[in-house]
């Protein structure tokens, strides 16, 4: 039994940097070329997972992300339901069985609003202080 | 050099990959990764010469390439190579190439080389980044049989149905045929039998299946029902260990020589039922696998007797040959139930319990009975090592041509792996 505590005190302490990073102003952002209205739930989902790879013209989805670093990617992973590594091992799946493509990753918010831009087809997710007038966003819940 | 070596339709999806390199709008991505791992047994050999010093002859390889030169086509080529004791030789083949076109984001059709969909984790068995253990559970991913389940060259159909509050279905259904190495893991199976002496070919006429999943709407929980069908599998090969030379016998004596066997399936089915449930850092499932075939096997075995040669000496003389015939049934059957629960951040735990029988008619027969340990540590998002100790009870996975000296019931592995990708 305390090593099961121990083990859940591990485990806890790991987890809860992303927990309490989550910030309630995180937007979508996509390219001002994508065509789309609003996002579900269900919609950024299987985006983020690489379920969903074309958007409605046909053209390819481009995903984005800050990997592991910052609030931001806590809040993806929260919407996910996934941690870090199974979020990278999914994707990691999708790729070597040839079934999808890896998201581009940046090393931050900034590089990730600057890829989005000038990337058809692109979306990410960035902190709403981070947005610009080269992308388009939308709010997340 | 087999058949799957001498493709062309995937030599032609690389060179227009290749074409394409460099230009971004398509976008071209090239991934691989790199594995290697050390293996040691106690009890019995298992794959390879594996027990004393252990081996270091496991590995993996792999390097693809995907585009997409369209909008809503993607193209990609897949090249791998491993080497795990008697399966492999690190020869290089295309595991996958493949044309994939969507129609809608419900409903799409691949063409060309393509992992198969089969249980919840065939189409990963050579990866070992997306799991804790370093072997799937013998029982229903066996590494022997590795090359029967994962890809087929053909074409497949792929569709989502959303069910409202009932979550989604994805269904895929596949048609195609594969070539088989004929010193494989295909004709080692039957080599082990000790019916066959050598192999000459392992063709089948046709594959097809089919999965089903249901995504529920309990997040993280999926079910899955497989089904896969090789039909007309057959086996040709010989058993010439009763061949006596010209005048190897005493005088008036018969003798056999030759065994031409084809041994033929008319159909090898296999099913797979399968539950996963992730819950935050734990990940649940269980699978239960059966698989059945009526083999028939037709022999041809040539005659001789021994007559007076020249000299004193005596000849071999073929009176021709006699035919036999002979009927057997593959009915395996395999469960396990695993849990890997992600203790820190970089560092996973997982615990497999796994029973097999060979023959579901006889479970009294080979059987496996098997307890996984296995840890996984992340070094780097792209660098792991793992370490996996498994405590087998049962034959069912061991083969007697890997274990000339005898085989013990009780048998142990002890492995480590690190793998790169990019």
């Amino acid at each position: 039994m305390p090593r099961l505590t121990l083990l859940l005190m591990i485990h806890l302490l790991t987890a809860a940097p992303a927990a309490v990073g989550i910030q309630a102003d995180d937007r979508v952002i996509v390219n001002p070329g994508v065509a789309i209205g609003a996002f579900s739930d269900e919609a950024l989902k299987d985006i983020f997972l690489g379920r969903r790879t074309t958007w409605l013209d046909g053209s390819r989805v481009v995903v984005v992300v800050v990997l592991r670093e910052g609030a931001t990617h806590a809040h993806l992973l929260r919407l996910l339901d996934k941690n870090a590594e199974q979020f990278l091992i999914g994707w990691k799946k999708l790729v070597f069985t040839g079934r999808g493509f890896m998201p581009d990753i940046v090393d931050s918010e900034e590089a990730l609003v600057a890829l989005v831009a000038r990337t058809p087809g692109a979306i990410g997710i960035v902190d709403g202080a981070k947005v610009t007038n080269a992308v388009r966003s939308f709010p997340l819940k | 050099m087999s058949h799957r070596h001498q493709t062309i339709p995937p030599l032609l999806l690389m060179a227009a990959a290749a074409a394409i390199q460099g230009a971004d709008d398509f976008g071209l991505q090239m991934h691989g990764f790199v594995s290697q791992g050390y293996l040691l047994t106690e009890g019995d050999n298992y794959l390879g010469p594996t027990t004393g010093g252990g081996t270091f002859d496991f590995n993996e390889f792999a390097l693809n390439l995907t585009a997409t030169p369209v909008d809503r086509l993607r193209l990609g080529v897949q090249i791998f190579a491993r080497s795990i004791g008697n399966y492999g030789g690190d020869s290089p083949e295309i595991d996958w190439a493949y044309a994939d076109y969507r129609f809608s984001e419900t409903l799409g059709v691949t063409v060309g080389r393509f992992k198969i969909t089969h249980g919840l984790y065939n189409e990963d068995r050579d990866l070992d980044m997306t799991r804790t253990e370093i072997f799937q559970p013998m029982t229903v991913y066996s590494t022997r049989l590795r090359d029967v389940y994962i890809a087929i060259d053909g074409a497949q159909v792929y569709a989502s149905l959303p069910c409202a509050s009932f979550g989604s279905l994805d269904a895929v259904l596949y048609i195609g045929g594969q070539s088989y190495d004929s010193s494989g893991s295909v004709a080692m199976e039957y080599e082990n039998t000790g019916y066959f002496n050598s192999v000459d070919s392992v063709t089948v006429q046709r594959i097809i299946g089919g999965a089903l999943t249901w995504n529920s709407p309990i997040e993280g929980l999926r079910a899955r029902a497989s089904l896969f069908d090789a039909h007309h599998l057959e086996v040709d090969g010989a058993n010439d260990g009763t061949l006596v030379a010209a005048g190897g016998g005493p005088l008036g004596s018969n003798v056999l020589g030759n065994t031409a066997i084809t041994s033929t399936m008319q159909d090898l089915w296999s099913g797979i039922l399968s539950l996963e449930y992730q819950f935050h850092d734990l990940v649940v499932a269980g699978e239960y696998n059966r698989e059945y075939g009526k083999v028939n096997a037709q022999n041809a075995t040539s005659l001789y007797a021994n007559v007076p040669g020249a000299g004193g000496t005596t000849t071999a003389v073929n009176l021709g040959s006699a035919y036999t015939a002979m009927t057997d049934y593959r009915r395996m059957e395999g469960a396990y139930l695993s849990a890997s629960y992600r203790i820190t951040q970089k560092c996973d735990l997982a615990l497999v319990r796994s029973v097999g029988f060979a023959d579901y008619q006889h479970r009294g027969l080979a059987f496996t009975r098997a307890w996984t340990v296995a840890a996984r540590y992340d070094i780097l998002d792209n660098w792991l090592v793992k370490a996996e100790w498994d405590f087998v009870q049962g034959t069912q996975e061991i083969f007697s041509m890997e274990n000339p000296a005898g085989i013990t019931r009780d048998w142990q592995i002890f492995a480590l792996k690190t793998t790169v990708d990019f």
